[in-house]
């Protein structure tokens, strides 16, 4: 790599359904909580899935006291949470407030699914009963903007002035880790000077709802739905589909500690394969999740010994729990059991493009608090699935390097490798 | 170390000019039109009638039924381009690192016609019965999905969503990619296949395309009977790779991306956009003279178009411009890949093709060709600015 620059954290902020500021949504990680309910919708539908993970503490014109609630309102729900959380980095990071010039910047966004409810309402309100043709009418210009992905990189860029790059990835549920990483990129390359990258998904309608279920990808277990996710347990059968988003600032290093700003944490190594072999099977033997997280390591002049703790994607899925479990043994060999590994997931489901960036804050969290965030859920062991995934409460240790794991459809994997700030 | 060269090694197109490099060419340097009356579905009382649609594309053919179940059109034309540019760059992948390939891609909407049919489905049959192939299917990154498990890549890969840009982004951060070392070969470009009922109108929602039914009137850009741009089905590869590598393989060298750049008018102020091109020209070390010809975003649209012809003339002052898509539509997610591959088929040939339908209403010193114009073309500059401001420029030499 050609004069790589060093890259830090400088902002964070989170939509989740544990919470919508930071403190609540690292309580939430570090104490298990659970947020997973029942979801009506499923069962009038004739489904087999179980429980969602709501924002419950979002409400918009609280968070926006100003005349954007009504310009927000009129779009998707991943936009009025993507905007907010984005917002709430942005003004985190100080950058707003520290009389820079901003001009400079990125926006990094990502989003799986965008505004797909709001394009499933569309549709009934374009047809007779949801049954073809589709009768045609002129739709205002918020249906363009609600639903397509790249309004809130837009609007950020356009709130703060920022003048460099904006974007939407689509890479599905690696999206929210690959924004980041595009950032990364840019801003150690010298691109950017900072980069506000970040995700949002709210994938809590019907036809997210069937299509994920007709191939068995959304949990079906038995009991309450509080424990319909729970990863890494013997009896996990699918994850649980939510809603959150997710931004941070990334900063060249040099630049944030001259204007003072506060480093959350180094960001060492980004990388991001893909399998190619199948949309959404993984191999068990977890090479390709292996590969990816060496690729993270290499990148980031670290050695696997090194890792303090593993924040995996642990979707409760039967297939990626072994995979990834298995791609973990690969890279840390004998030590594999001595490293805590833990599923946010098992708290809050699985918010797709979102979720992987939640993990990565909830990891910055891990590093700031020197404590590691339990796996909520577990009660059966798996013989196929163990490590040490944390299943009994926080654990206060020194978390100081750490790596943050993602998988999504299209055979995608993506790792990052964080550190305590120096 | 420096940053690594990027050059063009393979080149794969279709849309609804042609199938095929050569048979998109032949239209496109005559400035023919091949936009039509919508024939894919019923558009009778739709706000939108003209489109650029792709004819004979036998996807059975090119993926087998199977795949072709699975996969939406937009994938269809996707596999289509990336099979047509892998065998144009000679590519064996059974030699390569595969590691080191990856799949860089613009999609602006996904893939509609299993959106509807999913859609028809869960209303219909009943949501525990729609299509198995659904949820893999229509997302934005499918069609890198199924690229790199047909190809066997594995390398970093992304997809980008942008509005007119979409494939614009995913060019620029592809040939970045290499640029930074994180990838030896990049298949990068784009597809959209937006001709669906509820895909136009979300798009025609946006206020950016053409009402005009008739297919002469409807795509005319820098033009004072600018109605908006007609949407188009495309898909466009280029194989990128490190100069390096594709020299010692003895790999036919088309031209070098000599600089890129990025950047968003959140504002609408065209002095952005005219900084973007200005770092593209600085990284690819030129002057705006070195640049013979201008490929121009040319969106159709007044205010669009004024923005971009303001934007030129800050750099440029004079140059010679042309937005031949406005003869085969407009392809959002592979518009821009497109765009390059015109620029380097007219540097081979000499030859600048015209803005069908368009340019009569450009500040002085922009000089739009509206006939197949002889030039001598060695470096030229892609251009694209999308709906909320993004910017991109990119600077070939051929």
């Amino acid at each position: 790599m050609s004069g790589a620059g060093r890259v830090v954290i400088t902002g964070l902020g989170v939509v989740a359904p544990s919470g919508v500021t930071v403190e609540r949504f690292w309580d939430g990680a570090m104490a298990g909580r659970v947020c997973i309910e029942d979801e009506p919708l499923m069962d009038r539908l004739g489904l087999r899935c179980r429980g969602v993970a709501r924002c419950r503490e979002f409400v918009l014109e609280e968070r926006w006291p100003g005349p954007e609630a009504a310009e927000l309102a009129a779009l998707g729900r991943f936009a009025q949470l993507g905007a907010t959380a984005g917002r709430d980095a942005m003004e985190d990071s100080r950058l707003t407030s520290s009389g820079g010039d901003l001009s400079g910047g990125a926006v990094l966004f990502a989003s799986a699914v965008g505004g797909a409810p709001e394009m499933q309402e569309l549709y009934e309100r374009l047809t007779d009963g949801g049954l073809p043709p589709i009768r045609p009418r002129v739709l205002p210009a918020a249906t363009y903007d609600g639903i397509f992905l790249d309004y809130v990189p837009g609007w950020l860029a356009a709130r703060y002035g920022i003048e460099g790059p904006s974007a939407a990835l689509t890479t599905g549920c690696t999206a929210g880790l690959d924004a980041m990483g595009l950032g990364f990129d840019l801003v150690r390359h010298g691109d950017v000077p900072f980069a506000l990258a970040g995700a949002a998904e709210c994938p809590l309608n019907g036809i997210s709802y069937a299509t994920l279920d007709v191939i068995g990808c959304l949990s079906r277990c038995d009991g309450p739905a509080a424990r319909a996710s729970r990863p890494f347990d013997l009896t996990r059968a699918g994850f649980v589909i939510a809603e959150g988003a997710a931004f941070v600032v990334l900063e060249e290093a040099g630049r944030a500690r001259a204007r003072g700003a506060r480093a959350y944490a180094e960001v060492l190594g980004v990388a991001s394969t893909c399998n190619a072999r199948h949309m959404t099977d993984l191999e068990a033997d977890g090479g390709s999740m292996a590969a990816t997280l060496e690729r993270a390591l290499a990148e980031a002049g670290v050695a696997a010994a090194e890792l303090d703790y593993v924040s995996a994607h642990g979707s409760s899925t039967p297939q990626n729990d072994v995979f990834e479990t298995n791609a973990l043994k690969r890279v840390l060999g004998a030590r594999a059991g001595a490293v805590p590994v833990s599923s946010l997931k098992s708290g809050i489901g699985h918010s797709l493009a979102s979720a992987s960036l939640l993990a990565l804050i909830a990891t910055v969290g891990a590093v700031r608090r020197s404590t590691v965030p339990p796996t909520a859920n577990y009660a059966v062991p798996d013989p196929a699935c163990d490590l040490d995934y944390v299943t009994d409460g926080a654990r206060p240790a020194p978390v100081r390097t750490a790596a943050v794991l993602a998988s999504g459809f299209g055979g995608i994997h993506t790792a990052a490798v964080i550190r305590e700030a120096a | 170390m420096t940053d690594h060269r990027v050059v063009v090694t393979g080149l794969g197109v279709v849309n609804a000019a042609g199938r095929g490099v050569e048979d998109f060419w032949r239209p496109v340097r005559a400035g023919e039109l091949r936009l039509g009356r919508i024939r894919r579905f019923d558009a009778a009382g739709f706000p939108v009638q003209v489109a650029g649609e792709v004819d004979g594309l036998d996807a059975s053919a090119l993926l087998g039924r199977r795949l072709q179940a699975r996969t939406d059109r937009f994938t269809h034309l996707a596999l289509a381009a990336v099979e047509e540019a892998l065998g144009g760059a000679r590519l064996d992948l059974e030699r390569e690192d595969r590691e080191r390939v990856g799949v860089w891609f613009g999609n602006d909407t996904g893939g509609w016609d299993l959106c509807e049919r999913g859609f028809a489905e869960y209303y219909g049959q009943g949501a525990d019965v729609v299509n198995p192939w659904q949820a893999t299917g229509w997302f934005l990154a499918a069609p890198q999905g199924f690229v790199t498990i047909r190809h066997g890549l594995r390398g970093t890969s992304k997809s980008f969503s942008g509005d007119r840009s979409s494939g614009a982004v995913a060019l620029h951060q592809g040939a970045r990619a290499i640029r930074w070392g994180r990838c030896d070969v990049v298949l990068a470009g784009g597809c959209e296949a937006p001709v669906s009922p509820l895909a136009l109108l979300c798009l025609d929602a946006g206020g950016d395309l053409s009402r005009e039914p008739d297919p002469g009137l409807a795509y005319r850009p820098f033009d004072r009977g600018g109605a908006g741009l007609v949407a188009g089905e495309g898909g466009v590869a280029l194989v990128l790779e490190e100069a390096g590598r594709a020299r010692r393989r003895g790999a036919p060298v088309l031209g070098e991306v000599l600089g890129s750049a990025q950047g968003t008018a959140s504002r609408g102020d065209p002095r952005v956009y005219a900084r973007v091109m200005r770092r593209a020209l600085d990284e690819a070390g030129c002057r705006p003279g070195d640049v013979d010809l201008l490929l121009a975003e040319g969106c159709g649209s007044p205010g669009g178009d004024g923005f971009e012809a303001a934007a030129a003339a800050e750099v440029f002052g004079s140059v010679v411009l042309t937005a031949p898509k406005s003869g085969y539509g407009h392809l959002f997610g592979a518009s821009f890949g497109t765009d390059v591959l015109t620029g380097l088929l007219a540097a081979r040939d000499g030859v600048a093709p015209p803005t069908p339908g368009g340019g009569t209403d450009v500040p002085a010193g922009l000089d739009v060709v509206r006939r197949p114009r002889p030039l001598a073309l060695r470096r030229f500059l892609v251009a694209s600015h999308s709906r909320y401001g993004a910017c991109v420029a990119m600077v070939l030499a051929a």
